[in-house]
């Protein structure tokens, strides 16, 4: 016997959200990033609060997905990491804005 | 930190933490300090104490603040705003040349006033365009110091810039002393502790 599924309609809005980017710890990652033209390793460390292996685990994921490029050198014998979002890390946190905006945006009666 | 979270906050947040280290009050209270004994000793003191103020600016940014803070390049608005005020800050330098050379060929009696209300007013706006709300406290204290010093003249007039020169110096000192505490020098190399790939 063939079983019929119910008509499952249109996806719920926030089943869209991109999880790569809600997540807490990214989030706070690309904010920062999305106000800045970029940032070294170590600032976002202190600015976000997160641990280096935290940091690094996030920032492997976002490189991953395309949002962010990151790019190493040397300031004398110092290495360093400079991070930055890519054209779309750029995109992936705008949309997210304006979609949280749209949902949280209205109050009934308001 | 601050519990609202907003993206323009975040960005205030990220640029003024580079003044936490006090080395801009130390180097207007070096400047002062030298103004001031300029007066009393000659101009020795006001050369040591200039450069020794800049020394410290510029060096301390770069081998103090920065590496205990990573670097930031920030957007391309805070970096025009910056530049804004470079061009003011450099043609109220030149007004100031001009105004100068102009009172001593015996122009305008009442040139010494104007400096009292552009030299406060340039710190002002100083503070608003970098987001650094002390400059704007020294700003007035800069007035106080000007006004007597045109209304008594030396040696009222350099005491009280002296006073000025101490204080700033000391407030300068005790936002450096905690930075220090509160930051140190990140243990290890960067691509040591990560490396994801």
């Amino acid at each position: 016997m063939t079983t019929v599924e119910p008509d499952a309609g249109p996806a719920h809005p926030l089943a869209s959200l991109d999880r790569v980017v809600h997540a807490p710890a990214r989030l706070m990652v690309l904010a920062y990033l999305y106000v800045v033209d970029s940032a070294e390793f170590l600032a976002l460390m202190q600015l976000t609060g997160l641990t280096w292996g935290n940091l690094s685990t996030h920032l492997s994921k976002l490189e991953e997905t395309g949002y962010v490029a990151l790019e190493k050198g040397f300031r004398g014998k110092k290495p360093y990491t400079m991070v930055q979002l890519t054209a779309d890390g750029r995109a992936a946190f705008e949309a997210y804005r304006l979609q949280m905006q749209q949902v949280l945006g209205n109050l009934p009666g308001k | 930190m601050s519990n609202t979270f907003s993206l323009k906050e975040i960005e205030r947040q990220a640029w003024t933490r580079y003044f936490e280290d006090g080395l801009w009050d130390i180097w207007l209270g070096f400047m002062y300090l030298g103004g001031g004994l300029r007066s009393l000793t000659g101009n020795l003191w006001w050369y040591l104490l200039i450069a020794a103020g800049v020394l410290l600016l510029i060096g301390g940014k770069r081998w103090i603040t920065v590496p205990r803070l990573g670097y930031i390049k920030f957007s391309p608005w805070r970096e025009t705003r910056q530049m804004r005020l470079k061009i003011i800050v450099v043609a109220a330098v030149l007004l100031t040349a001009v105004l100068v050379f102009w009172g001593l060929r015996g122009g305008w009696a009442y040139t010494g006033w104007l400096f009292v209300l552009l030299v406060p007013a340039l710190f002002l706006l100083m503070a608003y365009m970098m987001d650094f709300p002390r400059l704007a406290f020294y700003a007035i204290l800069i007035a106080g110091t000007m006004l007597l010093t045109q209304l008594y003249g030396d040696p009222v007039g350099a005491y009280a810039q002296i006073a000025l020169g101490l204080l700033a110096t000391l407030i300068g000192l005790a936002h450096l002393l905690p930075f220090l505490r509160h930051n140190p020098l990140p243990a290890g190399q960067d691509t040591e502790r990560y490396d994801h790939r």
